[in-house]
């Protein structure tokens, strides 16, 4: 660790932006597009995800010098899946109804390959603490982006946000919302938009630079 | 393009791109031999071939099979004039492409439909079947149809509705004959639908699919004029020939003159299917392309869960025009293999 | 040697600490989700047949039904019974008058239609409580309204009920007065899973006719 470390809040922030698991990496997206049909389905998924995630990098991360390399994703994957089943029982033991509107999703987190990317390129290089904050932060982009995209699918697909009515009667739900075709074309705006803003910070940055750079030579 | 790039030398081909970035260089996609048929010329063409069609709709269905039409043209022509605002490009509004877009889509909705689910089918067509894939000539899938799959999506049961728009006394509103076929009685199905009928448009069914014979005159208006050439429309009717023959002789369907007059086959097949930016553009690719719409059409039609399957059948073959045009490319002369 | 022997143990490790975990987990949570699973069945049964106890009499071949009694008096039949619907199975609780001769009501448990269609074959929380004030709605000539059509299994009003003879039939487009009571009016736009609710329940009554007969009759 000779190298100059980043600073821990920055280790933080990138996973709600700049490296947005899947506004950014486009990892996950089975999950992000299969249960996203409600806001709170959303959240649900998010926080299973989160869960799994911050226990599995906290554990790797303590146990990182004790696994051999070639047998560590094996490893990796046990503990992941192990993390998964407990989250997978106890919501069914505790919280019946978010685990049926959940359904086979929870049990798939396993595949989640935000899950086994962070492991791969984080937790099993950095001590328990970054891993932890890198964790929550992945997790929580995840979670933010997984709650917009369902809270804009079930206002349009159903009228209502978080199970409360926001639209009145009269707008007819577009069922096509709630549908698994809802979910790629919300997915594709919000990419749209995200990609949009990342250009137009870029040009800005390459302006500012460039006027720097000429009031140098005017110098 | 790879091809070309070897022949131009480097000096050349920055000449070039400077005109065309000024704009001193009119680049147009193959084929060259111009003319003087503008983009607009040929929209209002078809434009003009669809009249007969509406013309039937608003005959069967009274004045308020309008009302859609209007709505889907609203929304078409309001969101390309936005797109285009937003984009700060010139204004392809007049170039009436737009227009035609919204009255292809207005014309494959149920007479009855929702005015203002038609503005939104409009602005679907043109933004998400259009302007997203980079305007005219970019799109992928047929707008008018990309609209269509939305509001079928999106309100299934609207969309499935032949019977609220009825204003004259003895117009039109039982199930189509393709509804019929699928859900109804045999006995009620065999007892009403007659050709004739079919022909006439005396059926219930979407504002411009209903008078196959009005269908029949927008083709001869399109093929006289050479706006569509008769690859496509041929290879998909012949294709419904066949097959459904096929199935018939199998004792599976009611045969070809049937599954041809009913539903949106003409329409789709005359209309929607020749699109220029959506469908092949190699001789034998174009006899694919109508063969393989009318097989999907009657495979979804005999075994598929939706009495219709035109609009489906499109879509994706529109997805497979890049295959087609690779596979059926024609050979250079003298090369070998 | 060394590195493998190093690879073995700590698969060995892992797979055993992950082993025990999952047991522990297993056993805090394995009677909560059974219990979850009763507490709802239960529920189903009290809302569709009130006032009595629920006895097992038949539990085979993927079909389970109650005959629930108030002491010596039974006072309806409640099968829970599976079936294929548009996409994938429907979990229904069908509930029976106590000769077994009407349908009183059909409860979907889970399904997975297409939502905004086929979903509406589930009861929503309003026709619960509106069914709990009292036994059957009249739907007069909201008969073709799609958000009514599981109502259509609780009765008719005026003590008239779907059969339960198994020759149910789903028809179309027809009005209150029109409709026998061996015919269900299709969810318009969704008549796939209009007719996986039919056929789920014309099987179940004649399954458990026949697993009832091989019991000896009752």
């Amino acid at each position: 660790m000779a190298k100059k470390q980043t600073p821990i809040g920055t280790e933080f922030m990138k996973g709600l932006w700049d490296q947005n698991p899947v506004l950014k990496a486009l990892l996950g997206l089975c999950p992000t597009l299969a249960v996203t049909t409600s806001a709170m389905n959303g959240v649900g998924m998010g926080v299973a995800t989160t869960f799994v995630l911050v226990c599995a990098s906290l554990l790797i991360s303590l146990v990182r010098k004790a696994i051999p390399t070639q047998v560590r994703i094996a490893s990796f994957i046990v503990v992941i899946a192990t993390f998964v089943t407990i989250v997978d029982l106890e919501m069914k033991a505790l919280f019946p109804a978010m685990s049926k509107s959940l359904g086979a999703f929870i049990p798939l987190i396993v595949v989640n390959c935000l899950i086994l990317g962070r492991q791969e390129a984080f937790a099993s290089k950095n001590n328990p603490f970054r891993s932890i904050v890198d964790a929550v932060g992945m997790g929580l982009g995840f979670t933010l982006t997984l709650t917009v995209l369902g809270a804009v699918r079930e206002l349009l697909g159903n009228r209502t946000m978080f199970g409360f009515q926001v639209l009145p009667d009269a707008f007819e739900p577009w069922i096509v919302m709630i549908l698994p075709a809802g979910a790629f074309l919300t997915l594709g705006f919000m990419l749209g938009a995200v990609n949009t803003i990342t250009h137009r910070r870029e040009q800005a940055a390459i302006a500012t630079r460039r006027a720097a750079s000429l009031t140098v030579k005017e110098a | 393009m790879a091809d070309e790039s070897s022949v131009v030398d480097g000096a050349k081909k920055g000449v070039a791109l400077k005109a065309v970035s000024e704009g001193n260089l009119e680049l147009v996609t193959s084929p060259h031999s111009h003319f003087g048929w503008t983009t607009s010329r040929i929209m209002w063409t078809v434009t003009i071939a669809l009249l007969p069609s509406l013309g039937a709709g608003i005959f069967y269905f009274g004045p308020l099979a309008l009302v859609p039409v209007i709505g889907a043209i609203v929304g078409a022509v309001g969101c390309e004039w936005v797109v285009g605002r937003i984009n700060k490009k010139a204004d392809t509004v007049p170039d009436g492409s737009a227009f035609l877009t919204g009255l292809l889509l207005g014309l494959i909705l149920p007479p009855g439909f929702s005015p203002l689910h038609a503005v939104l089918g409009g602005v679907v067509a043109v933004g998400l079947g259009k302007a997203v894939f980079g305007g005219l000539g970019d799109n992928i899938f047929n707008p008018a149809l990309v609209g269509r799959a939305f509001l079928q999506a999106s309100f299934p049961a609207g969309m499935t509705d032949w019977s609220t728009a009825v204003t004259r006394v003895d117009a039109v509103s039982q199930a189509t004959p393709l509804g019929l076929f699928k859900f109804g009685e045999p006995s009620q199905f065999l007892g009403d639908i007659t050709t004739s009928k079919l022909l006439l448009g005396n059926v219930g069914g979407c504002i411009g699919e209903t008078s196959s014979l009005a269908i029949i005159v927008g083709a001869a208006i399109l093929l006289v004029t050479r706006v569509a050439h008769w690859r496509i429309m041929g290879s998909m009717l012949l294709g419904g020939v066949v097959f459904s023959g096929a199935f018939s002789l199998l004792g599976v369907g009611p045969g070809p003159l049937f599954d041809i007059l009913s539903g949106g086959f003409l329409f789709g097949a005359v209309f929607m299917a020749t699109d220029y930016v959506t469908s092949p553009n190699t001789t034998r690719g174009q006899y694919v392309f109508g063969a393989g719409i009318a097989l999907l059409t009657i495979l979804i039609r005999r075994f598929g869960g939706l009495p219709e399957g035109v609009m489906y059948s499109i879509l994706l073959m529109n997805a497979a025009v890049p295959l087609i045009n690779r596979v059926t490319r024609p050979r250079i002369f003298g090369a070998t293999s | 040697m060394k590195i493998t022997l190093h690879m073995l143990a700590t698969l060995i490790v892992v797979g055993m600490l992950s082993g025990g975990a999952l047991s522990l987990v297993n056993d805090h949570a394995a009677p909560l989700i059974a219990e979850n699973e009763r507490k709802e069945r239960d529920a189903a049964i009290a809302f569709l047949v009130p006032g009595g106890t629920p006895t097992e009499m038949v539990n085979a071949e993927g079909l389970t039904a109650w005959e629930v009694l108030n002491g010596e008096t039974s006072l309806g039949w409640v099968i829970q019974y599976a079936g294929i619907g548009f996409q994938a199975e429907i979990k229904t609780m069908i509930a029976l008058d106590s000769e077994r001769k009407d349908v009183r009501g059909v409860m979907v448990i889970t399904d997975s239609e297409t939502p905004g269609l086929g979903t509406w074959i589930r009861l929503s929380g309003e026709q619960k409580e509106a069914l709990l004030a009292s036994d059957s709605r009249d739907l007069g000539d909201e008969v073709g309204i799609a958000q009514n059509f599981p109502l259509q299994f609780f009765g008719f009003g005026g003590g008239q009920h779907l059969s339960a003879a198994g020759d149910l039939k789903v028809v179309k487009g027809k009005t209150r007065a029109q409709l026998g009571t061996s015919e269900v009016q299709a969810i318009t736009a969704a008549t796939i899973s209009s007719v996986a609710v039919t056929d789920i329940v014309n099987a179940a009554v004649i399954k458990l006719d026949r697993l009832l007969a091989g019991q000896g009759g009752v």
